[in-house]
């Protein structure tokens, strides 16, 4: 709520400065420009992301009998429509989920996830993917996404109507205004990627503690943690910007030991540490992995 | 006087708004509960039907067993015309038991161990079971959220009025319960500490 409050706040700053100097006609241009974006988003996000990852959809259940299975049950346990299906052939473990609203939600998957993890881990990522869908977390992040991208656009619009001599009207030569412009046009874009991914890593401890309610096995999803950071390799479908923030972690690249005010996820080491505390001690023991073990139970006839 | 009339006018229409929001509120948790339950139901039917021809499969491999294709018929029948979650969830209970015992006869013919149809049944009565699982803790996650909303104060005068009532909670045996007991102070492999 507060982070929602701080995006208000910058755009009223944003549009009172942009209005002072160059009229309201300039703030109203800029704001059609940002709904258009949500609009665009909101229509094509889903396969902007599915094109951008290199996704392919899993038709029925027999593709992957195991993940089917286990995003169905999950999908029960959450009280939630079964999402569409996708593998991403990467070799990095990694999963994210995407759609607008749990009726349209997509579930990915990377092949190399379902080559890492044994099943108690498998259930727990697709446990916080699931959290993500019923939290309408995506949702979330898109209109941040865009929110802080039209604030960008603001600003620029701003620095460079400077250079064309712009601020027709009183504001102009006024250095106080000009001051004003300067000083908000460089900071008001920093201070939305702040919120924004402080909105990010804030989702991301909510949906690891949802998955938890889901699966009660919070130290499937700890295991998980620790194999996808320690098998992470850099990825070309997946470090790209816009889809990092909907990875179950951060893509090797964008990622660094400390959460600073920038990185799109809490330090891994700090999620597992909770989920550790919640699972009062107790280690998981790490079994075969999901997609060995489906060769290993072909059927002996 | 104005004046203490605008309050009174505006706490009545407090309480008012608060009593239309409580009581959507409860009719919310009460159709979602009625809908979970009958998700448990479809998924306790599909595992009702799936026994019969369980029995079949096994009763060709070991026909002598008798006692014990008695016994999951008997809890079947029992587990079929029980009602309400309470008598279900005794009857469920009852029914694992007797299917334990089935697999673990099963367990002696390496013939029906290794028989396509057999396997197929088993996979499909493990699935069955694990959605029973999963259906049951959605009811019980919503059952649980009434039950807090029916006891707590001011909105139980709300439950009282609307005739809303705590519900019972389905419970079975987990037979995927996580065994705690294995606590093991050996690092994971993946853990690499």
């Amino acid at each position: 709520m507060l982070l929602v409050a701080g995006f208000i706040l910058l755009y009223g700053g944003l549009g009172f400065v942009l209005s002072l100097w160059l009229g309201e006609a300039a703030f109203f241009v800029a704001l059609g420009i940002a709904l258009l974006m949500v609009i665009v988003n909101m229509f094509a996000g889903d396969d902007l992301v599915l094109a951008v990852s290199g996704a392919r959809r899993l038709e029925s259940k027999d593709e992957a009998p195991e993940l089917w299975r286990k995003v169905e049950n999950l999908a029960i346990t959450a009280g939630l429509p079964m999402p569409r299906l996708y593998i991403v052939p990467d070799e990095s473990p990694n999963a994210f989920a995407a759609g607008r609203n749990p009726e349209q939600a997509i579930v990915a998957v990377t092949s190399g996830l379902l080559d890492t993890l044994d099943e108690e881990e498998l259930e727990g990522v697709l446990a916080h993917e699931m959290s993500h869908v019923r939290n309408y977390d995506v949702r979330l992040m898109t209109y941040a996404a865009v929110l802080a991208g039209s604030i960008a656009l603001l600003a620029n619009i701003m620095l460079r109507a400077m250079w064309f001599g712009g601020g027709n009207r009183d504001g102009r030569g006024n250095p106080i205004v000009l001051i004003a412009v300067i000083a908000s046009a460089v900071l008001a874009p920093i201070a939305a990627i702040v919120i924004q991914t402080a909105i990010s890593r804030r989702r991301e401890y909510v949906a690891d503690a949802s998955a938890v309610e889901l699966t009660r096995y919070p130290q499937g999803l700890a295991s998980a943690l620790r194999s996808i950071s320690s098998n992470a390799r850099p990825s070309s479908h997946l470090s790209n910007g816009a889809i990092a923030h909907l990875m179950i972690a951060a893509p090797l690249g964008a990622r660094e030991k400390v959460s600073t005010l920038f990185s799109t996820h809490p330090p891994i080491e700090d999620r597992i540490a909770r989920l550790d505390e919640m699972a009062g001690g107790v280690v998981h023991q790490h079994g075969q992995p999901t997609a060995a073990r489906r060769a290993a139970a072909a059927p002996p006839t | 006087m104005s004046i203490v009339l605008i309050i009174l006018i505006a706490l009545a229409v407090l309480v008012a708004v608060y009593a239309v929001v409580t009581y959507n509120g409860f009719i919310r948790l009460r159709t979602r509960a009625d809908e979970s339950f009958s998700d448990i139901e479809v998924q306790l039917k599909r595992r009702h039907d799936l026994i019969p021809n369980l029995v079949e499969t096994v009763k060709g491999y070991a026909a002598h067993e008798k006692q014990v294709f008695e016994n999951v018929t008997a809890a079947r029948s029992n587990a079929v015309s029980a009602k309400g979650p309470q008598a279900q969830g005794q009857a469920e209970n009852a029914l694992t038991g007797a299917l334990r015992q089935l697999f673990a006869v099963a367990e002696a013919y390496p013939d029906l161990k290794a028989s396509q149809n057999f396997l197929e049944l088993q996979d499909e009565m493990t699935d069955t079971e694990d959605k029973i699982q999963a259906a049951r803790r959605f009811y019980n996650m919503t059952v649980r959220d009434l039950n807090i909303k029916v006891d707590q104060f001011p909105s139980r005068i709300i439950a009282g009025m609307a005739g809303v009532s705590k519900r019972d909670f389905f419970e079975l045996e987990d037979p995927a319960e996580r065994e705690v007991t294995a606590v093991s102070f050996q690092s994971t492999p993946a853990s690499g500490t």
